[in-house]
């Protein structure tokens, strides 16, 4: 511990954060003697409740990003980041309306049950596995690298450190705790977040005499450029570019592995739906709340400090805990601050467990006969530990260095070019089939890759638009481009391939629309991992 | 939920007797008139919904992207309309998703129940040959003690 506790650590904070990480460890003892078995692993023996997993899933959501980084984009930029915002709350919709129930009702772990389902098993499964594990490693270095900065910045604590010290509490609620430890370390996380937008707002509020009038007058009058500020154009360079930012959050959500895997820790499509529209709530009123404590950060801090909010704007939020409420106040913003990266972290891992072990290794090296669920949740521990090494290491070797918005820009791309349109094609279009899924998917994968390696903040040498060799159609988030190529690489690879697959399309429909024999909530008509396919024929009864 | 039972229940549930997916009638449930009328609710509803959200949002986004003077007009006591265009999509996103919560609860979840109520009464073979119907009716009894129990767990 003395050569974490290197000099300039603030012993404020970190005793505050201490509090939160030893009440987090408490939670994961408990939840590690509750976990055995493949099921509660997974999703926590799918004995959540509709409400937990609404506080879950917005713990899972808000990473650091829409604490911190959302309020700073308004601190910088004023109404141009409430797109941003309310992009990342209407994606909640798509989810709602065409995936969460269907998710439940179809499907066990993993977005790959949900393939499987009606594609040939193995390569679906490894397809499934590759959109996860892509978005998840991305994703999850993104908020390492985050969450290093910021330790930094906020307690003291150097780059290299403070990313093995978050690695290494991600990786023990996983390991150790499974899906339940990390359901309520992401509650607990929500509830504290909550609570400090609260009461950031009402202090934001009370400075101006509750007069939202006044607040964005001084705000306005603090930046250098009033209109832009109430008014937009700051944020992006191109029109286009703010375009496909919106669209790249509002159908990336639907694609983000874990998020969906949240569905399957509920008992049933009734919880499911309940579940997202607690989310709903709690996202929406957080965000309601971020919207008024960014303009009052620019209305306190004023332009005489945007330069000690850093790049991005990512301390505004905490200078303006430190101007309204001193010492101790900074400190205890800044421990929330910090739970919120350890939640979201480890709700991305253990997605990743289940592609690993779920998918690749029960379905795929096993081919689902010999593999037992011990095994399986052994496999999935050796994963989890094994992606959230990866992850450090890469967060380590990138260093501080690492882009952290292309990053999370490029995990919303391939959500949404590659896991998106395989799910909704796979529960909506009869036609498709393996060879579908397998282009669409890799393709998503790769062209949102190569997008973002030329994109303007990316490309070496070029921080201008003109510098890409893609000129001046090089987006800083080209999922504008990426989800169509997505979404044609699959449906051209279905109508290349030459697999039919409507007759367990109708099953899955079914399945998915009523809830007929989802998994732990009937046991008549749970669907037989095996020799689905021959039996699907033999099902076309005769006629009564 | 008592979170030991539902446990439980779930690691019965991944051991399913032998045959149990293959009785049941998949196309002939999508056929069925419940199913239908299901399927053209629920289609309507999320046709409806989403054309209003993703019109609203679309609108909302064009204005962000081209009309920052509009935006930047002070309204109500000097708050910019892009704070209140903003604020309107988070209220318009609660609307639509309490308006789906409420749809599902009271008209989607009963249908479905049916159809699931049906699935083994109507649409496995078990019902199909005579030899089979003291079989079946056992079966059919004890789907509906698991319905039941599915309800009363639901219900909670």
């Amino acid at each position: 511990m003395t050569l974490v506790l290197a000099a300039g650590v603030k012993t404020l904070p970190l005793a505050i954060f201490a509090v939160v990480l030893a009440g987090t460890l408490v939670i994961t003892y408990w939840a590690a003697k509750r976990t055995s078995s493949a099921t509660e692993f997974w999703a926590a023996g799918r004995s959540v409740t509709g409400l937990q997993n609404g506080w879950a899933i917005a713990g899972d959501y808000m990473s650091a990003s829409s604490f911190l980084g959302f309020a700073g984009l308004v601190f910088l930029f004023g109404v141009d980041a409430y797109v941003s915002l309310m992009a990342a709350l209407v994606a909640f919709l798509p989810v709602l309306l065409f995936l969460a129930e269907r998710m439940r009702n179809s499907g066990k772990y993993t977005l790959a049950d949900v393939l499987s389902f009606r594609l040939r098993e193995r390569p679906a499964r490894m397809a499934a596995a590759v959109g996860t594990l892509a978005v998840v490693l991305v994703y999850l270095v993104a908020q390492m690298v985050g969450a290093g900065v910021l330790i930094q910045a906020l307690i003291g604590i150097s780059f290299t450190p403070a990313v093995i010290l978050v690695g290494a509490f991600m990786l023990l609620y996983v390991i150790f705790g499974g899906m339940l430890a990390t359901t309520w370390v992401q509650i607990i996380k929500a509830g504290l977040l909550m609570t400090a937008g609260v009461v950031l707002t009402v202090m934001v509020l009370a400075k101006f005499g509750f007069s939202p009038g006044q607040l964005f007058t001084r705000a306005a009058s603090e930046h250098e450029s009033k209109e832009g500020f109430l008014g937009g154009g700051l944020q992006f360079d191109t029109k286009l570019g703010m375009l496909s930012f919106g669209i790249a959050f509002v159908l990336g959500t639907a694609g983000l592995p874990h998020i969906l895997m949240r569905f399957f820790t509920v008992p049933n499509a009734k919880a499911a739906r309940g579940s997202v529209g607690w989310a709903v709530f709690l996202i929406g009123a957080f965000y309601l709340m971020v919207m008024i404590v960014g303009v009052g950060a620019r209305a306190i801090l004023g332009k005489a400090g945007e330069e000690a909010t850093g790049k991005g704007g990512n301390l505004a939020i905490p200078n303006l805990a430190d101007a309204l409420g001193g010492q101790v106040f900074l400190a205890v913003i800044s421990a929330v601050a910090l739970a919120t990266i350890l939640a979201v972290v480890a709700g991305l891992v253990i997605s990743a467990s289940g592609a690993v072990a779920h998918d690749v290794w029960s379905n795929v090296v096993r081919k689902g006969r010999e593999a037992n669920e011990r095994e399986e949740v052994w496999v999935a521990k050796i994963a989890a530990a094994s992606i959230g090494g990866l992850a450090i290491l890469l967060a380590i070797a990138g260093g501080s260095g690492f882009n952290v918005s292309a990053l999370v820009g490029l995990a919303f791309c391939i959500a949404a070019s590659a896991n998106f349109p395989a799910l909704v094609l796979a529960l909506f279009w009869p036609r498709f089939n393996t060879a579908g899924a397998v282009t669409g998917i890799v393709t998503g994968v790769l062209v949102s890759a190569l997008l973002i390696v030329l994109s303007p903040p990316v490309w070496p040498g070029a921080d201008t638009v003109t510098g890409s060799p893609l000129g001046s159609l090089a987006l800083e988030n080209p999922a504008i481009y990426c989800i169509p190529i997505g979404f044609i690489a699959a449906i051209v690879g279905t109508l290349l391939g030459h697999e039919h697959t409507e007759r367990t399309y109708h099953e899955l429909f079914v399945r998915s629309q009523t809830g007929i024999g989802a998994e732990g909530v009937s046991d008549r008509f749970t669907r037989k991992p095996r020799a689905r396919r021959g039996a699907a024929v033999a099902t076309q009864v005769l006629p009564k | 939920m008592p979170d030991g039972n539902a446990a439980r229940a779930d690691r019965a549930a991944t051991a399913p007797a032998d045959g149990a997916t293959d009785s049941v009638d998949w196309m002939r449930i999508e056929r069925s008139e419940d199913f239908r009328e299901l399927t053209a609710r629920r289609n309507r509803f999320i046709a409806a919904a989403s054309a209003v959200t993703f019109t609203a949002f679309g609108v909302y986004l064009v204005l962000a992207v081209f009309a920052h003077g509009l935006m930047g007009t002070l309204v109500l006591g000097g708050v910019p309309l892009a704070w209140l265009l903003a604020m309107s999509q988070v209220f318009l996103t609660w609307a639509v998703t309490w308006a789906y919560l409420r749809k599902a609860d009271r008209d989607f979840a009963p249908l479905e129940q049916r159809i699931a109520d049906q699935a083994t009464a109507r649409f496995t073979r078990d019902g199909d040959s005579d030899r089979d119907r003291v079989a079946a009716d056992g079966a059919r009894a004890e789907a509906r003690t698991t319905v039941a129990a599915t309800n009363e767990r639901s219900a909670r």
